[in-house]
């Protein structure tokens, strides 16, 4: 393992029954950073995250947390590491004020102020059985017995999912705070976009259980590219595009064609220009539209704007 | 941690197990308390209905709210975590079962706590079962897909506690059964929760209870099958050919039995109507003695007392005679200190009566000893002890109606007593144990015959003895067609193989089985050669493939279902020689290559 990645996944597989959810996986996450594990629903993120944390048993391969096995972490290593499950799970018959008692337990560098700090940012009553939270409570509560818990290593597994965008927001910038002010490492995953540009330093894509990006932020942006191209006679057929490698999606209109791309070459431009097209441009776009383009690069189809009525 | 966690699970489940606590006080007062039910059986439910709730309540909710995430990821091993939700469902279990029982055991009467006192190993034995329904729920609750045995573990597993405990031969039997799959059950539960079903430990408690349950549920099949296809067959053999065999003073005879009865001496002379009446009229006494061993159905509805006359009851838990008037009323005890006068109230009547009369005084076996009760002079004095536990005794009447003999049947001896007891004559006689049954006649001329039978054997063992105690004669006879067992291919799968047949013997030792010898041969080899081909159909492992070969060779038709049930069928093509791959093992089985990488479709951007 590197001394500045603080987990090393090596070939994650993962199957259910004879379905493989999870791919041949591999990716680390350095010291410090803010690593966002993004993909549709279903991708196998949490399925990663689980075993990640020795919560599932992967197939095949296998990772570790500050050198040490995910199937075999000990507890000064768990110590260490702030878990945040999916969907927020607490014990709904107790009260804020004993979930966090029941949860200062465990950690030995228990901040109670923090604890309490957060609690109030969130409005939480500590009487309130934790029953009655409101999701983006719950999600507000789940932070506050992460955070207070001083762990090193933050994993949220789809921390947003759920929330309204007042509780998101409110989330996002609990995050923030987390990125700004410690000195930790946080993986999260999520299929939320909306944010992770602000947070995150490193992305992973996974789609349908294998790792197709695992790069910084800014590498991502600069490698997907919005594409239009003129033909002046009849466009091609769609399927001779998609053979074209890194498209993610095709819009056409009449004679017009509008293209994302990944990894865009003179290779793809020449291609291009193979099939006919002309006068071919290249721009940035912007980071989000770069994620929708990516991660609905298997689900969309091209269509005719022109069908429609529209006008490019 | 444990603490904090046990705390958590105390306080999450109690305020359910104290209302459970009132409802089984509840229960035992209605049922014990006023005389309705047995304790240990009343207790036997509510430690199974406890043990299922507990079970269901510590892991379900858990489950299904997606708690378990936020439960065990905290600096703390899952088998710490593990540890603390069993104690704290022990004390659960204490608190719904044992906290009532004490309660009851504190507010009863001295007769009733005698009672309760007597039972005990059984209430044991029996709060033992919701023990294991406990471990046995979290195992169902909790169970992986990875292979179907972990469906069916439990619910197995549940049957043949069950079962065993009504079926085992002694106590004994019982409590090492009872410990060893609660052993076991707690691995296998321990195995599923901290997920780790890869350990060994784990895993091989599985295929044991799984073996175990397949073996016992097989048998419990074909045994019943058997008794319930003979209780309602409706062949009847009126005119088949039957032969007979008897022992009489003057050597065998045969019986054959047509429409008439005709009898042939062993020189196989047809027998006068005036000889066959001789020969019954010198059959003054013929005692069976079964083998048999008494199964545990009996010792769980153990009676208390046993009815000597309409106002004497002999209660084996005071060993003293309990003396009632005609309304009922308890009068007083007679004991080998003689009588008391005593008030206890009522107490509960069996109507079983087994007693002999010697001068009209009753004759009472205990474990060793004859005891004579007078019950006009309500005496009781010691008749005859033996060193040896009593078999039968029989009090021998003559023709003026007065007895003569008292004959009693230990272990290895005969004891003929005059009517004070006192030792007339004693034959030493080969141990009753090795044999299924023995059959003792006495005749008009001082002989005591013994015929010794053994379901195996095609011929019957008789030794002729005299009042001296020497041998006579010695000889065999056929065989008589009720002793000789029939079988139908069911029953060979009870035996199918040298574990289920070793098992078959421990647990089912009174069930008239087959001679499995002829057909372990073809059901050891057909269950071994089907594991083989599945497990190449499957692509499993060559080293899992001889590990399973060896267990279907040993335990025949339930290791095949064993291997079926914990075998992974999950298959995979092989992308480099495109033959199948099991799942479980990451190299193909054929070409050994690693499976491959996703292609890459140009999308990819790695830093």
């Amino acid at each position: 393992m590197s001394e500045n990645n603080v987990i090393e996944i090596n070939d994650f597989t993962k199957y259910f029954g004879s379905n493989c959810v999870v791919d041949h996986v591999s990716f680390s996450v350095p010291q410090g950073s803010i690593f966002a594990l993004l993909g549709r629903n279903g991708s196998g993120k949490s399925t990663i995250i689980k075993m990640l944390l020795g919560m599932i048993k992967p197939t095949y391969g296998s990772a570790s947390i500050y050198d040490c096995c995910s199937t075999n972490l000990t507890n000064e290593i768990r110590a260490r590491i702030g878990y945040l499950a999916e969907g927020h799970p607490l014990y709904a018959w107790m009260s804020v004020k004993e979930i966090c008692h029941f949860q200062s337990k465990f950690y030995p560098k228990w901040d109670r102020k923090l604890c309490a700090e957060i609690c109030r940012y969130f409005h939480l009553q500590p009487q309130t059985k934790v029953g009655k939270l409101s999701r983006g409570e719950r999600a507000g509560l789940s932070l506050a017995l992460t955070l207070a818990a001083k762990p090193d290593l933050f994993i949220f597994d789809d921390p947003m999912l759920g929330l309204d965008p007042v509780a998101s927001h409110s989330f996002l910038e609990m995050m923030v705070y987390i990125a700004e002010n410690h000195k930790c490492s946080l993986l999260f995953s999520s299929h939320m976009l909306s944010g992770v540009e602000r947070i995150a330093d490193h992305i992973a894509i996974i789609d349908k259980g294998v790792l197709r990006v695992n790069c910084p932020l800014d590498v991502f942006h600069r490698q997907i590219k919005q594409v239009t191209a003129y033909f002046p006679q009849s466009l091609p057929q769609m399927d001779a595009f998609e053979k074209i490698p890194g498209v993610l999606r095709g819009m056409r209109d009449e004679q017009n064609i509008l293209l994302s791309i990944a990894n865009y070459n003179a290779q793809t431009k020449e291609m291009i220009e193979n099939l006919g097209g002309v006068d071919i441009r290249c721009s940035d776009m912007p980071l989000e539209d770069a994620f929708i383009d990516y991660l609905g690069k298997k689900g969309m189809r091209d269509f005719d704007v022109s069908q429609l009525g529209a006008t490019s | 941690m444990i603490w904090t966690i046990m705390t958590k699970e105390l306080r999450e489940h109690g305020k359910w197990f104290v209302l459970g606590a009132v409802v089984t006080m509840f229960y035992l007062y209605t049922d014990v308390v006023r005389g309705h039910g047995e304790i240990s059986r009343v207790i036997l439910h509510i430690a199974i209905v406890t043990g299922v709730v507990l079970g269901l309540l510590q892991t379900l909710p858990e489950k299904f709210l997606g708690l378990f995430p936020f439960l065990t990821h905290r600096p703390m091993t899952l088998t710490s975590i593990f540890v603390a939700k069993v104690t704290a469902a022990l004390i659960l279990f204490s608190i719904t079962v044992i906290v009532p029982l004490l309660m009851t055991i504190m507010i009863v009467s001295d007769e009733m706590k005698m009672l309760i006192h007597d039972v005990n190993a059984q209430i044991v034995i029996h709060m033992l079962f919701g023990i294991i329904a406990y471990f046995l729920t979290i195992v169902i609750a909790l169970r992986e897909a990875r292979f179907y045995g972990s469906r069916v573990v439990g619910i197995l597993c549940g049957i043949i506690c069950y079962y065993v405990a009504y079926e085992a031969p002694t106590k004994g039997h019982l409590a090492i059964f009872m410990l060893g799959i609660t052993c076991i059950v707690i691995s296998c539960a321990w195995g599923i929760f901290t997920n780790k079903q890869s350990r060994i430990i784990a895993k091989m408690s599985m295929g044991i209870v799984l073996l175990i349950s397949y073996i016992v549920v097989t048998a419990f099949i074909f045994h019943n099958t058997e008794v319930i296809t003979k209780q309602f067959s409706a062949k009847v053999h009126k005119f088949s050919i039957n032969i007979y065999y008897r022992v009489t003073s003057q050597g065998p005879i045969s019986i054959e039995k047509k429409e008439n009865r005709i009898y042939r001496d062993k020189d196989n002379n047809i027998l006068s109507a005036k000889q066959v009446d001789k020969i019954y009229e010198e059959e003054l006494l013929s005692m069976y003695l079964l083998q048999m061993p008494i199964t545990n159905a009996r010792y769980l509805t153990k009676q208390h007392y046993v009815r000597l006359t309409s106002d004497f009851y002999y209660s084996k838990l005071q060993k003293r005679i309990l003396a009632y008037n005609d309304s009922g009323i308890f009068q007083g005890s007679i004991g080998i200190d003689g009588f008391h006068k005593e008030q206890v109230g009522s107490l509960h009547k069996e109507d079983y009566f087994d007693h002999q009369t010697i001068n009209k005084k009753l004759l009472i076996q205990t474990q060793r000893e004859l005891h004579l009760f007078d019950s006009t002079n309500k005496t009781i004095k010691v008749l005859f002890s033996s060193p040896e536990t009593i078999h039968k005794f029989h009090v021998a009447i003559s023709e003026k109606d007065t007895p003569t003999e008292i004959i009693v049947v230990t272990e290895k001896r005969l004891y003929i007593l005059d009517k004070n007891g006192n030792t007339i004559a004693q034959i030493e006689h080969l141990p009753l144990q090795d044999y299924d049954k023995t059959k003792i006649l006495l005749t008009t001329k001082k002989q005591y015959i013994f015929r010794y039978i053994k379901t195996n054997n095609q011929q019957d063992r008789v030794v002729e003895y005299s009042q001296t105690g020497k041998i006579v004669k010695q000889y065999t006879v056929p065989k008589n067609p009720e002793y000789i067992p029939q079988h139908t291919w069911e029953t060979y799968f009870i035996k199918s193989s040298i574990l289920s047949n070793f098992l078959c013997e421990l647990l089912l030792p009174h069930a008239s089985l087959p001679d499995y010898k002829l057909s372990l041969l073809w059901l050891v080899i057909v269950p071994t050669l089907l594991c083989f081909l599945i497990a190449q159909f499957y692509a499993v492992s060559i080293h899992e493939t001889i590990c399973w070969l060896a267990i279907c060779c040993i335990a025949g038709i339930p290791g095949l279902l064993t291997f079926l049930s914990m075998c992974h069928f999950a298959v995979v093509l092989c992308e480099t020689c495109n033959k199948k791959r099991n799942l479980q093992n990451e190299l193909c089985g054929k070409c050994s290559a690693k499976p491959n990488k996703p292609a890459p479709d140009g999308t990819e951007i790695f830093a």
